[in-house]
């Protein structure tokens, strides 16, 4: 009796489970609004959502689903997001979602009012990428190549990963409050009637606000700093190659603060790069002597060092620590950054910031006959 | 009466203990003797009676037809009693001088009750019946027909004997002894089936065995309270012996001799039944199942690979198609964006939800599996040629069925191949799993998985650990089980079964 | 005489290993409250010394008798008075089932927030693990041992995806907020060493070195927790502050090769140890059942602890207390009765009766 007792439990147990649990929560993953991009604008006093997603319903002789660019808008980020399931009878889904864009005017209107979504959502990935646009956003998340419009997975391949344009870098300076957070900066160009995405520059940020936007040598010196290498090239003049195009393939940096007494601390800086130059205004010089290349060094150190100097000026003047100088001397000088982490921000642009550099140049390329 | 009780009758009372029918012994008198064998054979065509008059006394071999050997009789029994010169005074000298000196067959054996005598005549022996004797000659003529040996083809190797066990046990038995030279190894007889008396015999090597082991055997043996057993797979749940419901089998069966030898030299018991060619090993461990023959006789390299590969394929073929159903319907996020977006094209264009697609599919699939093994050979082809078209092209090219489903299930359906003896529990589980991840996701499928696992570790196999040597791990047991070394290695320290971590039997 | 379960040392850890590790695997906001985690790096070992000296009872009590268990000689030395205060235990071990149940379900809420009914998992779930209880503890371990294999595993592989993406200025000098983090940090691990009093009850199931078992165990609970510590600070920086349950995060950005989203592997390997971890506790709440009221009970108690705890999961939002600071405070006091106080009580008895008996 025992037995069948039991055996009658677990036979009703199971039906129970299988017949009364959420059966119905599961969707078929063609019901999904499967998020690959977002683009967020601010419209007045309403934030305008632009969703890129892949279209399931695509006909049968597609081998890829199409793509489908979806606008809504609401007074809050999570109103627009509801408004989506609204407009497309389908359930969103972040988890795939490889890139958020912002327009500018709702960068600098503050990230804090709606990142919060990006931060909490169990669905949402804090490496999904984070960039500032010029303009409004929905603008790059629409671009067209021809008839097509743009992944965004392209668009994410556009930003190096190790630029740490992301959720997690921006929120985590955000939360920490040492050092300011920074985005890429991508823009629209037009070129021979068709719209390319282009990665800018590096758009800066006061807290959660847009400060000020980084290009050319700039962003070429900003992207140094954090070992981002083959960014850009910079032209360098010199006497005996004329100009020659660099890239930089690699960058190491290593910052030393001092403290000096009933004075601002100072930043000792030593960039080391190596640097491929490819290309001569013109003909290479076969009979180039050591002199001649170490003559290269020179210049091109000289030229670094400008945009060393131009970069830091603008940054620390701006008050901005996107450099992480706040974590270094937190981290190598404790006590004294307990005294002076209230007003870190303030002291930023007062303090003195000592440059040396390590150039190690390579003629890469077949050399011309 | 109600269901439960009825429900309790049939099948929870536990059967009452089968009487031991009375011993009937023989009397003097022939007629009496061959009217109760008629009598108790009703009459049936296959008896045989043949009267022989001997020194003027009524005797009569009795035989069943078809199972003795007519050309034996007739040179050894016949002949020799009808022409030779009977001596003795007595019926009773006579017989035995027929016995000791006239009946030329090398086997024989003396019964004096009836039960003795239809066991003899059953197993295709003549018996011998004087009259005035109470007595009676059992010799050995036996001469029914039976498959030649060869190869089995449930396990079909590539190096190593072609020889398979067949039918007759006398047959299976030699092909052990050939192969373990070996006094130690014993053989020992008994009889299961109460109605069908089938002979079974019990394989072990002496020196190797656990008495503990091998008296359980013989307790669950003697437990057998069936009244046929006409194939190894009926003694199963008795040699199984706990009463815990477990999906896997901790009884092994093999068709190739080698294998027995290979188990029985590891301290195994080996259950032949007679009658067929499926021999059972005990005790068996879950390891013991990716384990093959061939295993040994290749490089240990490939041997570890194809092990490797085994316990992939195992894995994969219950676990696929569940993670299938639940990462595509819950946890999308964990596909790589490119086959994400194979699969999510597919489903959309399709009627039925995933987990009915695919359960829809492992169906079709099993009827079709059970349809080619119950067909007659020469429609075969006919399956293969339904199954590859209805299933394969048209059901996708019609857009019932997802590529990327079909994809899964014949993936799954070719690695339950690789470990063909566990295809029972694999087969059951899919589905099992198929459900879970339909309804709860990949968190189901995680407790269900551990489920699983827990009913696996809880299994004893005659006191071994079902899953030892793994857990409870054992170093030394690693070189058959994570990897195959060489035989340099295999033959330094022989592990008997008893051995074993976790094994609670004492050791001698 | 009754057959005593008997496990090797090396199960028992692994056992031990896994029920310590799925609470640190959920390790986080809701626990800690506002302390920061990278302080926790020095609680850890300071922790590790703590637990040692707890454990010094109930491991001298287990070294004066090998055979009995804290149960057993609670009946033996106390008769009566004894079985009232195996209820204790049983309370305890009730209480842990209902705190690793209420983790599970604010896990399963925030981190996932499947589209599937939590409850019905948690009803699942309990189910299963009453079914592991009711197998008893070699089941339990030998499972234990399968998943201990793929836990290490999966926690060299976490490794080798996130050791890239450290970023060695993330880590900021220890206690540069002060030292109330280490404190909390000490409170909170000390809290979840549930398995402190389980040893009571299953170090004589087990044969082999327990010494050397108990210091590899607890060294490698608490390096492990450094470790995790150490990746999560490493590659989160101030973001791992931001986040209900940072160490599953840090496994959903880790990346090897092309294997990305290892959350769904860290997602299994924590479910199973949940499983295990609940099934190790509501066989030891049978275990009690058992001495008290006999082996028919403990069967059906197991069912019913189970049933009863699986209804919690319908008023989970009611269940804010398990995971608020009073409950960590209220654990540190039950674990340090029943795995000090008593023990220490069992042992001078004990010694005074085995003084006499010599006299």
């Amino acid at each position: 009796m025992k037995i069948v007792a039991r055996r009658s439990i677990l036979f009703f147990c199971t039906v129970f489970l299988i017949f009364f649990c959420g059966c119905s929560g599961g969707i078929e993953l063609h019901e999904k609004f499967i998020i690959q991009g977002i683009a967020v604008d601010k419209d007045e006093e309403k934030y305008k959502l632009t969703a890129q997603a892949y279209d399931f319903q695509t006909p049968k002789d597609e081998q890829e689903p199409n793509i489908r660019v979806v606008e809504v808008s609401g007074r809050t980020l999570l109103e627009a997001l509801d408004n989506i399931k609204k407009k497309t009878s389908l359930n969103p889904v972040y988890s795939q979602n490889m890139i958020i864009l912002m327009g500018e005017d709702v960068a600098k209107s503050g990230v804090n009012n709606f990142i919060d979504f990006f931060i909490r959502h169990c669905e949402t990935r804090p490496k999904v990428k984070l960039c500032v646009c010029s303009g409004d956003a929905s603008d790059i998340l629409k671009a067209k190549d021809g008839d097509k419009t743009l992944k965004a997975s392209n668009i994410h391949d556009l930003i190096p990963d190790e630029l740490g344009s992301d959720v997690m870098h921006f929120v985590g300076d955000v939360y920490g409050k040492i050092s300011d957070p920074y985005v890429a900066w991508l823009d629209l160009s037009e070129n021979s009637g068709s719209k390319e995405i282009v990665f800018k520059g590096v758009g800066l940020f006061h807290d959660d606000v847009l400060d000020e936007f980084l290009e050319n040598d700039d962003a070429f010196g900003f992207m140094i700093f954090k070992g981002i290498p083959n960014f850009s090239s910079c032209v360098v003049k010199n006497d005996y190659f004329g100009e020659v195009t660099c890239s930089v393939t690699n960058s190491d940096i290593k910052t030393v603060p001092e403290i000096i007494e009933n004075s601002y601390p100072v930043f000792k800086i030593n960039i080391s790069v190596d640097i491929s130059a490819f290309a001569f205004d013109s003909d290479y010089k076969t009979n180039a002597s050591e002199s001649d290349i170490k003559g290269l060094e020179k210049s091109i150190e000289a030229k670094l060092g400008s945009i060393y100097e131009s970069l830091l000026k603008k940054i620390t003047s701006a008050n901005i620590d996107a450099l992480g100088f706040g974590k270094v001397m937190r981290n190598s000088h404790p006590e004294y950054f307990k005294k002076i982490s209230d007003n870190w921000r303030n002291i930023i642009s007062k303090c003195k910031y000592e440059v040396t550099q390590d150039v190690k140049l390579s003629i890469t390329g077949k050399e011309p006959i | 009466m109600s269901f439960i009780s009825y429900f309790k009758r049939v099948y929870l009372d536990k059967p009452k203990k089968a009487t031991v029918p009375d011993v009937r012994f023989f009397s003097e008198s022939l007629t009496e003797n061959v009217e109760f064998f008629k009598r108790e054979f009703g009459g049936s065509a296959d008896l045989s009676i043949r009267y022989i008059r001997i020194a003027d006394i009524d005797s009569a071999l009795i035989t069943i037809g078809g199972m003795v050997d007519k050309e034996t009789l007739t040179h050894s029994v016949v002949t020799p009693v009808t022409q030779s010169e009977i001596l003795g005074n007595t019926k009773k000298e006579k017989y035995e001088f027929v016995r000791d000196n006239i009946i030329s067959a090398s086997d024989q054996v003396q019964v004096s009750n009836f039960q003795d005598a239809f066991n003899m005549i059953m197993s295709g022996f003549a018996i011998f019946a004087m009259d005035g004797c109470d007595c009676m000659l059992a010799i050995g003529v036996q001469g029914f027909p039976f498959r030649s040996v060869a190869e089995p083809s449930t396990e079909v190797i590539q190096r190593g004997s072609r020889e398979g066990f067949v039918e007759p046990l006398m047959i299976n038995m030699t092909l052990i002894r050939r192969r373990l030279k070996s006094t130690k190894l014993k053989f020992e007889m008994s009889c299961v089936g109460k109605v069908s008396k089938t002979s079974v015999c019990i394989c072990y090597m002496r020196d190797k065995v656990s008495e503990d082991i091998l008296n359980k055997v013989r307790k669950c043996i003697s437990s057998v309270d069936l009244e046929t057993v006409v194939e190894s797979g009926y003694l199963m749940p008795y040699l199984e012996g706990d009463n815990d419901f477990s999906l896997f089998s901790g009884v092994g069966m093999t068709e190739r001799p080698d294998t027995v030898c290979g188990k029985i030299s590891e301290g195994r018991i080996a259950i032949i039944l007679d009658g067929t060619p499926n021999v059972l090993v005990v005790p068996y461990l879950f390891t013991e199942y990716f384990q093959h023959i061939d295993d040994y006789s290749r490089h240990p390299y490939f041997a570890t690979f194809t092990r490797w590969l085994k316990y992939m394929a195992f894995f994969l073929s219950i676990l696929l198609p569940g993670l299938y159903v639940a990462i595509s319907t819950f946890s999308p996020e964990i596909l790589p964006g490119p086959i994400f977006m194979k699969i999510a094209l597919a489903v959309g264009r399709t009627p039925f939800s995933l987990m009915t697609e695919t359960i829809m599919i492992h169906l079709i699939y099993e009827i079709m599996r059970e349809a080619g093994l119950r067909i007659p050979r020469p429609l075969g082809h006919a399956v293969s040629i339904v199954g590859a078209l209805v299933i394969g092209e048209t059901a996708v090219s019609s857009g019932l069925i997802g590529a990327p489903t079909l994809m899964v299930v014949a993936l799954t359906a070719i690695s339950s191949y690789v470990i063909p003896n566990l295809y029972e529990p694999i087969s059951i589980l899919k589905f099992v799993f198929v459900i879970v991840g339909g309804i709860f996701g990949i968190w189901g499928i995680m407790i269900v998985f551990t489920s699983v696992l827990i009913n696996l570790c809880a299994k004893n196999s005659y006191g071994v650990p079902f899953t030892s040597p793994i857990s409870p791990f054992n170093i030394l047991a690693m070189r058959d089980v994570l990897v195959r070394l060489s035989w340099n290695f295999l033959s330094r320290k022989s592990i008997k079964i008893q051995d074993l971590p976790g094994s609670e039997i004492e050791k001698q | 005489m009754e057959k005593r379960p008997a496990i090797s040392v090396s199960q028992l850890f692994c056992l031990l290993f896994i029920s310590r590790m799925v609470v640190s695997m959920t390790y986080g906001n809701i626990l800690i409250g506002s302390s920061d985690i990278w302080d926790h790096l020095i609680s850890a070992p300071i922790s590790a010394i703590l637990a040692w000296i707890i454990l010094i009872p109930i491991y001298y009590l287990f070294v004066l008798d090998k055979k009995m268990n804290v149960l057993d000689n609670l009946q033996e030395l106390f008769g009566k008075i004894g079985l009232g205060l195996i209820i204790f235990y049983i309370l305890y071990f009730l209480l842990v089932s209902f705190h690793t149940v209420s983790v599970f379900e604010k896990f399963i809420f925030n981190a996932i927030n499947p589209p599937i009914s939590v409850p019905f998992l948690t009803i699942l779930l309990l189910f299963s693990s009453c079914y592991g209880a009711y197998k008893g503890i070699e089941a339990i371990s030998r499972a234990s041992g399968f998943i201990f294999v793929f836990m290490v595993f999966a926690m060299i592989f976490f490794l080798i995806s996130l050791i890239s993406s450290i970023e060695p200025v993330n880590y900021k000098p220890l206690m540069f907020g002060g030292t109330e983090s280490v404190f909390e940090g000490i409170k909170l691990l000390i809290s979840q060493s549930s398995c402190i009093p389980a040893m009571g009850v299953l170090l004589p199931m087990a044969k082999g070195n327990h010494k050397k078992g108990i210091i590899i165990w607890n060294s490698g609970v608490y390096l492990v927790f450094a470790a995790l510590i150490m990746l999560v600070v490493g590659t989160m920086g101030d973001f791992a502050q931001t986040q209900l349950f940072p160490v599953y995060t840090a496994a959903g950005i880790g990346k090897f090769g092309s294997f990305k989203h290892l959350d769904s592997l860290y997602l299994g390997i924590w479910i199973s140890g949940i499983f295990i971890k609940l099934s190790l506790f509501l066989m030891l709440t049978g275990e009690g059942i058992k001495k008290i009221w006999g082996e028919q009970v403990r069967k059906k108690s197991i069912l019913i602890f189970g049933f009863l705890i699986s209804l919690t999961s319908f008023f989970s939002d009611k269940l804010e207390l398990l995971s608020s600071p009073f409950m960590t405070n209220f654990l540190i006091w039950f674990l340090m009765i029943i795995s000090v106080v008593i023990p220490l009580v069992l042992i001078l008895v004990k010694l005074k009766k085995r003084r006499r008996s010599v006299i």
